[in-house]
């Protein structure tokens, strides 16, 4: 037994050695997750005090669940929770849709170069900061700006509209920000999955006479199933995390009521009124809840499709 | 090739890395309590033997002016002192910003508070200096003779000293106020001075005429939206009103004096506040405001009224107005936008524009235990606190002025003293014509000159004070003014002489219900936050409303929103406050 162990720890740092370049490159992200995701993790505990900074945890009171317990008796909870799921749900719904439908009608291009632009073109708004496009999107949403220009001209609206106060728009905008956004790089990794799937297949299809749209149903749509799985039990857990940028820039009273999203409660609570235990609480409630559905999503995608996380 | 791309990736991997572990300097720090300088200490003339040193202050009011550091005052004051004063103030969230501090201990030598909550919460941390020792061996004449008034009600309830309060006037004070209602003048020079409005209906009359007169601009914008005007407004209307309120700078400042009843009411409570919101409500019915007010910020705004696209606004005058006016200017046009105080009706006859204090809001200029050199600050205060040192910090000065206080006379000097003018045998302390052309021409000149940069640290300086040497005689103010200002200030019916007076007449004391502050571990501190919250999303689309029936709706709504949300029990603890202070102001007497 001994001697399988000694050989087993001896392969192992064989393989090790053998891909030592590649762990080399794997240190500094395995060390950024270690310090900036692990490492803070034993902040929650400041959930279960009313926490002092400057007096640490063995100055500040314990009070177990009492953050907890506010947090479900807060009036306002209800609402946050219904604006956080719905616009990410809406983010995650319209964000899977055109990313797919990106990728689908880029793989159908012929021109390889054309291909190649559009697609370089379409991701590079994913690195351009949201306080830009948010500014970019209220100068072009102005009253005195081009889009209620052009409506008010073609007769479809009498006057300009101030588009962020209309509540009922509020997740509509925010949810098109975000698709305009990052369409591109979503589909960066269905693009890779469409890539992957066998080319004899579509000259099977053709020969049978399937035309375009079956082949994209039946062929290209179809290999990239187990993809379009992952990514939306990945994505599952994101119903709680709806984004702090949108709602803290382009909120404001009049949507406020459709605007507040749990990111900007906790920014709220815990930086700008110093409720850090309060805060850590609600924080905490959200990454539990986060587990939760991702354990569920990864089950029942198991049980209804042959594709898993884990 | 293959290994060669392998060993480059790796080393891009190990740079970048210790790239990323490159940590901030720490800033130097005194050990907690220590009482061992590292320098020299000025000398009592303030001759500037001492070693150089700076210390870092944390301003936490985003549109604080600073001087640069080689401002000439700035430099004038190093060059008797050593000592230089970095700024540090926060572009927005000041509360964010010092509740990161704290919690990060990354802590400036020195931290002003306005929010006396706050400021326990550091006590409490114990990242404050205690002052008491510091005071009485580093600055006795600060501490005997200037606060001697005072001292008793800046102390906690130990007798400890934690702040030393700064802005403090007393007796016949400076007063200005701060904010009103702002409009351009072209159409009063069309069609006379005589439709300055003087009502909130007149207000109404005027901007319906201007939206006939020109239909391209909007006759009012709102700053409603985030960093914008919305906390000026319950002020102005209580203002308009002549009620005793507070004006914490645009923070806060929701309750008013009612003076019949002895007793602290929130601003919804008050059936004057009330039609105040009605007013503006109507406005915006009849397409009189912006519809983009609810997401205007104070610098959309102000872009706004620079470009004409809107004619007035209420809300803090000086920064908009300058600025207008600034561009105005450039383009050679005569037109400017001025600010003007009119009442809710013809029953009030002045509005009370400018609450003034004769007593400490409960906070000021705190020693953090990071301060590099506690002592050496103390005797800097000390210095700045006299005659001479203060006088250092207000300007250049011409100490032996003889002659009129003509621009080519003053050149170069701020102040000038008057030997040849004497008032009760004193020396008279006068603004100097030169540096009044000066800030004509170049609105930011003041601050780029450092002229009393050091309000943040000075106290009860003023030329009443009787150990003083000079006396400081009523100004005209109009040489601050150009010649278009001139004009169309006594068009207002303003002067240089009458100035003064009129906004000393704006002026309502309100030292009793100043500086009140429910501190975090209170149980009405959660609700207060909560009132605070529901002011902020409530309070624009009250005005928004669509019609009179939405505006009741609207209102009617807050209302059982604030109850709901403790508003009673945050004026239940606020009137505590207020009636303990009170018994405690009359024992004393």
């Amino acid at each position: 037994m001994r001697q399988y162990k000694k050989a087993g720890r001896s392969s192992l740092r064989k393989s090790v050695w053998r891909q030592k370049t590649l762990y080399l490159m794997l240190f500094p992200a395995i060390l950024f997750t270690v310090i900036f995701a692990y490492v803070p993790i034993w902040g929650i505990f400041t959930s279960f005090y009313d926490y002092n900074p400057g007096l640490g945890f063995s100055g500040s009171p314990f009070v177990g669940l009492k953050h907890f317990q506010r947090f479900f008796s807060e009036k306002s909870v209800f609402l946050i929770l219904r604006n956080t799921v719905a616009i990410s749900f809406l983010n995650i719904l319209f964000g899977t849709v055109f990313a797919i439908l990106f990728a689908v009608l880029l793989n159908e291009l012929p021109f390889v170069r054309f291909k190649k632009t559009v697609q370089t073109v379409s991701y590079l708004p994913h690195f351009v900061s949201f306080v830009v496009v948010s500014n970019i999107v209220q100068t072009l949403l102005a009253t005195n700006g081009p889009i209620n220009g052009l409506l008010v001209s073609l007769g479809v609206l009498e006057k300009p509209v101030v588009f962020f106060t209309i509540p009922e728009a509020f997740w509509w905008l925010v949810t098109g920000m975000n698709v305009w956004k990052e369409m591109g790089w979503s589909a960066i990794i269905y693009i890779a999955a469409i890539a992957g799937i066998d080319p004899s297949l579509y000259e099977a299809a053709m020969v049978d006479g399937a035309g375009r749209l079956r082949r994209i149903w039946h062929i290209t749509l179809t290999g990239i199933r187990p993809t379009i799985v992952v990514l939306l039990v990945l994505a599952v857990p994101d119903l709680l995390n709806a984004g702090f940028d949108a709602s803290y820039l382009l909120g404001n009273a009049m949507v406020s009521n459709f605007s507040e999203v749990l990111d900007t409660y906790i920014f709220r609570v815990g930086l700008q009124e110093g409720q850090y235990s309060y805060a850590a609480a609600v924080g905490l409630l959200r990454q539990a809840v986060g587990l939760v559905l991702i354990l569920s999503a990864n089950k029942f995608s198991k049980k209804v499709s042959e594709y898993s996380l884990f | 090739m293959k290994k060669e791309i392998q060993l480059t990736a790796v080393l891009l991997a190990l740079v970048l890395l210790i790239c990323g572990c490159s940590a901030a300097p720490e800033t130097s720090s005194a050990p907690v309590g220590s009482t061992t300088g590292t320098s020299s200490t000025v000398s009592d003339q303030g001759t500037g033997t001492a070693e150089p040193i700076e210390f870092e202050i944390f301003i936490p009011d985003p549109n604080k002016k600073i001087p640069p550091e080689d401002a000439p005052v700035m430099q004038q004051l190093f060059e008797k002192t050593g000592v230089r004063i970095k700024y540090t103030v926060p572009p927005t969230e000041a509360k964010e910003r010092l509740n990161i501090m704290l919690s990060s201990d990354d802590l400036p030598d020195l931290i002003r508070f306005d929010d006396s909550s706050i400021m326990k919460q550091y006590i409490d941390a114990g990242k404050l200096l205690k002052l008491n020792d510091l005071l009485e061996t580093h600055a006795p004449q600060l501490f005997n003779v200037n606060w001697e008034t005072f001292r008793s009600r800046i102390a906690d309830e130990n007798g400890d000293y934690w702040y030393m309060p700064g802005n403090y006037t007393f007796g016949q004070a400076y007063i200005e106020a701060n904010y009103g209602f702002n409009l351009r003048n072209d159409y009063l020079e069309e069609f006379g001075y005589e439709n300055v409005p003087k009502t909130m209906a007149d207000i109404k009359e005027l901007l319906k005429k201007v939206k006939e007169w020109n239909p391209d601009i909007i006759p009012m914008g709102l700053a409603l939206g985030p960093q914008g005007h919305l906390n000026y407004l319950p002020q102005i209307g209580a203002a308009m009103n002549g009620l005793t309120y507070l004006d914490n700078w645009g923070g806060y400042s929701l309750y008013l004096l009612d003076e019949a009843k002895d007793e602290l009411v929130y601003y919804t409570d008050s059936p004057e506040l009330k039609a105040f919101f009605q007013f503006l409500n109507e406005l915006n019915v009849e397409g009189l405001i912006d519809p983009e007010s609810p997401i205007m910020s104070a610098e959309m705004l102000k872009q706004k009224a620079v470009s004409e696209q809107i004619w007035s606004f209420f809300g803090p005058w000086w920064e908009v107005n300058s600025e207008v006016n600034a561009y105005e200017a450039s383009i050679g046009s005569q037109e400017q936008s001025v600010v003007v105080y009119p009442t809710a009706d013809a029953s009030i006859e002045v509005g009370t524009y400018s609450p003034y204090t004769v007593d400490m809001f409960t906070t000021g200029v705190t020693v953090t235990t990071k301060c590099k050199d506690p002592e050496r600050y103390m005797d800097f205060i000390e210095y700045i606190n006299t005659e001479e040192g203060w006088l250092n910090a207000q300007g250049i000065i011409d100490y032996h002025h003889t002659g009129d206080n003509t621009a080519e006379s003053t050149e170069g000097y701020d102040y000038i003293i008057r030997e040849d003018m004497l008032i009760d045998g004193k020396p008279a302390f006068q603004s100097s014509s030169w540096m009044g052309d000066m800030w004509e021409s170049d609105e930011n000149w003041w601050w780029n000159r450092g002229v009393e940069c050091m309000g943040d640290f000075t106290y009860s300086i003023n030329f009443l004070h009787k150990n003083s040497s000079y006396v400081k005689p009523p100004e005209d103010v109009s040489i601050w003014w150009d010649e278009n200002t001139q004009r169309i200030n006594a068009l207002l019916g303003v002067t240089g002489e009458n100035y003064q007076e009129k906004e000393n007449a704006r002026g309502v004391d309100a030292s009793a219900i100043s500086g009140l502050e429910i501190l975090s571990e209170d149980a009405a501190y959660t609700k207060l936050l909560a009132v605070q919250k529901l002011h902020e999303t409530t309070l624009p689309r009250i005005i928004m409303a669509g019609s009179s029936e939405d505006f009741e709706k609207e209102w009617n709504a807050y209302v059982q929103a604030l109850k709901e949300a403790g508003v009673e029990e945050v004026m239940a603890k606020y009137n505590e406050l207020y009636h303990t202070r009170m018994e405690a102001w009359r024992s004393a007497e």
